[in-house]
């Protein structure tokens, strides 16, 4: 669920990559992803998780030293992993400082996009107060989005004209369609979308969105499982995965290797929490 | 095939920078060795998410 959520989320990736160094093992040393050097060091921290059986670990934010500055659990939403992540950073503030790469970065549109990793919306839309080419625009219209400034988004794209930037103007302006809950207006605006775009599967799953919560249960599951199956995985995918056995799953409490109804993925089902996007853009 | 060899195959598979990442585009530093190192030399927080009920080397987790 972490990967089809919090992970998938960019606000926590944006972070994470910016003020964080990530880092995943399996407790077992025998797992694929097995580790025993972060075995020791966790175990230190918390020693429950060195017993034969525990419960799902939670989320960790350590300092190098192996200090404990936050952690959330497994099944916490994007929002409380971002949260916690935000809260660590302030309260050590000595593992928030600019990077030599950061300081030394000149360009407005790049400078933007530090803020933006950084959560400070509004200071990369400062940043980004005179753009200067089509690609500043679409990056300015991005931060308005996520500020949901829905004037100021439309009229930084009416600067964005570019063939090979049509589709990301077109999947911003679907996302106003999401937040305020329009779905006929999201599924037409994602129609017949280019497949070859980079924002393909994003479209594909807020179309299959926009029907499931038009009643059109059974199209948008098959359009999530189909997205689900596609050889290039991303975020997106896993979300529609996640959606797909949401409804799949619904009511199902225990999860088993032997199951034969795994997801299109092939996971076993998704414990902890279902995708909010089936209950709409929880405004 | 010799015990031995089996063995030192099974120690091979068992690193955690053979497991396939994710494409979450989460950057993950593996293995851990490497992810310590790092967040001494930038002065970083590590996240770290420890898994309990096992890995595969296609990348479940």
């Amino acid at each position: 669920m972490l990967r089809a959520g919090p992970f998938s989320d960019e606000r926590v990736r944006g972070l994470a990559n910016r003020r964080f160094v990530t880092f995943y093992f399996d407790l077992s040393d025998a797992g694929a992803a097995g580790d025993p050097d972060a075995r020791k060091f966790v175990t230190k921290i918390k020693k429950e998780l060195g017993g034969g059986a525990v419960a799902t670990p939670n989320l960790l934010l350590v300092s190098p030293e192996g200090v404990l500055a936050g952690e959330t659990g497994n099944y916490a939403s994007s929002d409380d992993v971002y949260a916690a992540m935000k809260k660590a950073l302030k309260d050590h503030p000595e593992f928030n400082a600019e990077s030599e790469a950061e300081k030394a970065e000149a360009k407005p549109i790049e400078k933007a996009r530090i803020a933006f990793d950084l959560g400070k919306r509004k200071t990369a839309a400062e940043l980004l107060a005179k753009p200067e080419n089509e690609d500043e625009w679409l990056f300015l219209a991005h931060i308005q989005r996520w500020r949901e400034k829905w004037d100021e988004m439309e009229s930084a794209l009416s600067h964005v004209k570019r063939d090979d930037l049509l589709d990301d103007a077109r999947m911003e302006r679907a996302w106003k369609a999401w937040r305020e809950a329009k779905y006929e207006a999201l599924r037409d605006a994602l129609a017949d979308f280019p497949v070859d775009s980079n924002r393909s599967t994003e479209a594909r799953y807020f179309q299959a969105l926009a029907r499931y919560h038009l009643g059109e249960k059974k199209e948008a599951l098959k359009a999530w499982k189909d997205l689900a199956k596609t050889p290039d995985e991303d975020g997106w995918v896993y979300r529609a995965d996640w959606a797909y056995m949401t409804e799949k799953q619904s009511g199902k409490s225990s999860f088993s290797s032997g199951d034969a109804n795994r997801s299109p993925l092939g996971r076993i089902g998704y414990m902890g929490r279902d995708n909010p996007d089936l209950k709409g853009p929880g405004k | 095939m010799k015990p031995l060899a089996a063995l030192l195959l099974f120690a091979s598979a068992a690193l955690a920078g053979d497991c396939k990442r994710d494409c979450t585009g989460i950057e993950w530093t593996l293995p851990f060795k490497a992810a310590l190192e790092k967040a001494k030399k930038e002065k970083r927080l590590l996240l770290i998410k420890p898994i309990a009920f096992g890995t595969e080397k296609n990348g479940g987790w």
